[in-house]
């Protein structure tokens, strides 16, 4: 019987917000990491008798009925399913779906959407986001579908990112508040290819960092679908892709640094190359989706409008009185707070990039975020940025 | 493949297809109905204030789908787990969500969806271990006898089969509170709806339809009745013609005469129709409770005095309603995201509307022809359960048994009350079928 199996509580050596409640739960998560936490559950479970020496990790076991059902071994109180850290950064995106469904429509989403149903693509918005949803009308007609591709990458990429920073229980609730948060929510809910951006931003960045072999590929897929659906994405991918990718084979660090360039150049060129052909009018597309739009104004919290063809796309008008609600204090936050101001969070970018100079991660997020709202002067990425690195560069700092 | 995954493959495919969740006349007007807070009664009033309080987080039919797409494929997981393994069951699960005759109904929000979700899980969880779940499986029941007036012929095999308060108490101890739970649940359920309906709303369905039409088929079977005898015995009644009132029901009146709306709600078939038309040139719609009480009286006097006319008239509606003996029948699917009949209408009332996927598209082609199948013929199901609950008696399986039995009960229970023809009446006979032959053979494969 190896030491894992003999855990039967963890009590001494943890922190002490670890207790046991009588009969009901342990929490557990704030002593040990989550893996820890799953990899000792699975192993009580098939415990089959429990002695009492010291545990390979210096806690200290002992036979505590309560603590014991808790881990499986008797069969009795299992750790309630719905605490578990994915479930409630499941909840945040539960709520943003609640929020928004099927999708926050402006003008521009309805262009985008009969440009998806059309065959003419016109340059005023990237049409390779609407060749991405025609793909996505396959399975799923409507904004929905958009929708939950954006906020779930988002909430799969923020939570994976934050589990890096800190333990998976807080992650989780991190990631909840992230995705309530007005200032990040609103734009998640909106089809807009600013949302597309932002969503596969964190994903991929999230993926970048992944140990898993090739997973970092298929965090170069999620950027090059951001620079699809927002060709100025290039100058937010470029610190993710040069601070993040790491080829596999060890090199040195100037030639992983050229690499990473090299392959953000790929991506780059190949994510304007299909916007190009997917234009069909005689317009230097490039140019129009790169440059700063000087007419482009910044809608806190967009309204939802309906066009008279709106039904006819099979896009639903009615909203719910709580979407409503939402909405209102969702403008009011936005008309009496300084939360939607964008300078607030390039200023808060600014002040913790000194702080994260040795957090590649945070560093990527932040410079990328700075060069978006500096270049184009598009806030989403900056704000969605700048609040991710707060809580990681935040998290890593505390004393442990 | 892990047995979750395999759930979420199997609940993504079925929601894929049905996606927001396809909606009919009745599921336009329920809907419409939940927006009001106002329950007439001719549609479940629990089932307007579930819908209620999901339309209030997202708006439509969607999240109704979600929940009985995922009760339906939890409870039969569940179920399926009690006789093979934890990946075998949720493949069996899976493919018993994606068949046709089951996907068909399961797609669309209706009062039968419902009930059937809710009967698969709430079964499941009857069996369980725990006494909280097993009340919980009560609830669901519950619910699902709120759903359909025949679920409560349903829920008796299931709940005196298959609950239990302790697993130490003596025979007449456990069928007694099994039925005394059945009982509790049945009334219950009547009585919320009763309580929700709005009383100047109140439709009166079994005296402004079921009752007349079975006035009207039994005389068509009865021997020859004097118009005196039956102006005695329809004194009161809103009846439209005094003289050759037999005759009338015997007949095949012109449809045309009816207004348009009332005659599709007659569905579909060539004999049940018919008897419809007869019965609205025989009978208006009551409006006082004098009229609603002679139509009962008149009920009783004419049915229970002619009870061969009557099983002969029931008979006949039977038969076309489990398509025995049809060479064609129309399709069973229904495959619109608004109320077909007035696409425009309804998507104007509700603020809902929907386009199909490329994969809809071709997956409704399908469907609708997989409709006019054998696949859709409720009569073989019935056939099969008969076989298959001579194995279930015979290895002594008692969930299997319940299951077939309630499947069953549900036909016997139509065949006093179904009122038109319309496949959907039988889905839990199919459900409970194939649900208890994968059982069956998922424990005979475990003994060899």
């Amino acid at each position: 019987m190896n030491d894992i199996e003999c855990i039967d509580a963890v009590t001494e050596g943890a922190s002490a917000s670890a207790r046991v409640f009588g009969s009901l739960q342990i929490d557990l998560e704030n002593s040990v990491s989550g893996t820890e936490f799953s990899r000792l559950r699975s192993a009580a479970k098939h415990a089959r008798g429990v002695p009492r020496p010291e545990c390979e990790s210096g806690v200290r076991c002992h036979r505590e009925p309560q603590a014991r059902a808790f881990l499986g071994i008797s069969g009795g109180m299992q750790p309630s399913r719905w605490a578990r850290p994915g479930v409630i950064a499941a909840a945040g995106w539960l709520a943003v779906v609640v929020y928004a469904y099927p999708g926050v429509m402006t003008q521009t989403s309805f262009e985008v959407l009969r440009q998806a149903r059309g065959k003419f693509f016109a340059p005023e918005n990237p049409p390779a986001l609407s060749a991405l949803w025609r793909w996505l009308e396959l399975v799923l007609a409507g904004p929905s579908a958009l929708l939950l591709v954006q906020s779930a990458a988002f909430a799969f990429g923020a939570y994976s990112l934050l589990r890096r920073a800190m333990p998976e229980r807080a992650a989780g609730w991190v990631t909840f508040a992230l995705l309530v948060f007005p200032p990040v929510m609103v734009p998640l809910a909106v089809i807009w290819p600013d949302s597309m951006m932002v969503g596969t931003l964190v994903l991929g960045a999230a993926l970048l960092v992944s140990e898993r072999p090739r997973v970092p590929y298929l965090g170069l897929a999620a950027l090059l679908v951001a620079t699809l659906a927002q060709p100025h994405a290039l100058v937010a991918t470029l610190p993710l892709v040069v601070m993040l990718f790491r080829p596999r084979g060890g090199t040195s660090e100037l030639k992983r640094i050229g690499i990473a360039f090299a392959t953000w150049l790929a991506i780059t060129v190949v994510g304007l190359a299909a916007t190009k052909h997917y234009t069909k009018k005689p317009y230097p597309p490039i140019a129009g989706y790169v440059t700063p739009r000087a007419d482009h104004e910044w809608i806190a919290v967009p309204p939802r409008e309906l066009p008279p063809d709106a039904m006819k796309l099979g896009v639903p008008f009615r909203t719910t009185a709580i979407q409503d609600g939402w909405t209102s204090a969702l403008s009011g936050i936005a008309e009496h707070t300084p939360l939607f101001s964008p300078w607030l969070y390039l200023v808060l970018a600014l002040a913790l990039i000194p702080l994260s100079l040795r957090q590649p991660d945070a560093l990527g997020l932040l410079v990328g975020g700075v060069l978006s709202f500096v270049t184009y002067r598009n806030p989403n990425w900056l704000v969605a940025a700048a609040c991710l690195s707060l809580a990681m560069v935040i998290a890593r700092r505390r004393p442990t | 493949m892990t047995p979750r995954r395999i759930l979420v493959v199997g609940w993504l495919v079925v929601v894929l297809y049905a996606y927001p969740g396809y909606m009919s006349y009745d599921s336009v007007l329920q809907l419409l109905q939940a927006r009001d807070g106002v329950y007439t009664g001719g549609h479940p009033p629990m089932m307007g204030v579930e819908w209620r309080i999901t339309d209030a987080l997202i708006a439509g039919p969607f999240p109704m789908l979600v929940i009985q797409v995922t009760c339906f494929l939890a409870g039969a997981y569940l179920l399926l787990r009690r006789a093979m393994s934890e990946r075998a069951a949720a493949l069996c699960a899976c493919a018993l969500a994606w068949v046709p005759p089951i996907s068909a109904v399961l797609a669309v929000i209706w009062k039968d969806s419902q009930m059937t979700a809710f009967l698969m899980l709430g079964t499941a969880l009857l069996l369980s271990t725990s006494r909280r779940v097993r009340l919980g499986g009560l609830a669901l029941l519950f619910g699902a006898t709120a759903m359909r007036y025949n679920a409560l012929a349903i829920t008796f095999p299931l709940v005196v089969l298959l609950f239990k308060w302790t697993d130490a108490a003596r025979w007449y101890k456990r069928y007694g509170i099994a039925v005394a739970a059945w009982l509790a649940i049945t009334l219950c359920a009547n009585i919320v709806n009763s309580a929700l309906t709005t009383e100047t709303e109140r439709t009166y369905l079994w005296h402004d339809a079921l009752a007349l039409a079975d006035i009207t088929g039994t005389l068509r079977y009865a021997a020859d009745i004097s118009d005196d005898t039956l102006r005695a015995e329809l004194e009161g009644t809103p009846l439209l013609v005094t003289t050759n009132i037999q005759a009338t029901a015997r007949s095949t009146a012109g449809a045309d005469e009816l207004p348009e709306r009332k005659r599709m709600t007659f569905g579909t078939g060539v004999y049940v129709p018919g008897l419809w038309v007869s019965t609205f040139h025989l009978f208006a719609e009551s409006s006082t409770d004098e009229q609603r009480a002679a139509i009962s009286r008149a009920w009783r006097s004419i049915v229970l005095s002619h009870p061969s006319a009557y099983l002969a008239y029931r008979w006949h509606v039977t038969q076309e309603r489990i398509h025995l003996g049809d060479h064609d029948i129309p399709s069973g699917t229904y495959v619109w995201f608004t109320d077909v009949l007035d696409l425009e209408g309804s998507t104007a009332k509700t603020g809902h509307n929907a386009v199909p996927s490329k994969l809809q598209v071709q997956l409704h082609k399908v469907m609708l022809a997989v409709g006019t199948s054998w696949l859709f013929r409720p009569w073989i199901y019935l056939a099969l359960s008969l076989v298959m609950l001579g194995f279930a008696i015979h290895h002594r399986h008692r969930d299997i048994l319940a299951v077939l039995l309630s499947g069953l009960a549900n036909e016997l229970a139509l065949f006093v009350l179904a009122p038109t023809v319309d496949y959907r009446y039988s889905v839990w006979l199919v459900a409970s079928t194939l649900l208890a032959i994968c059982m069956l053979v998922g424990r005979r494969v475990r003994r060899t």
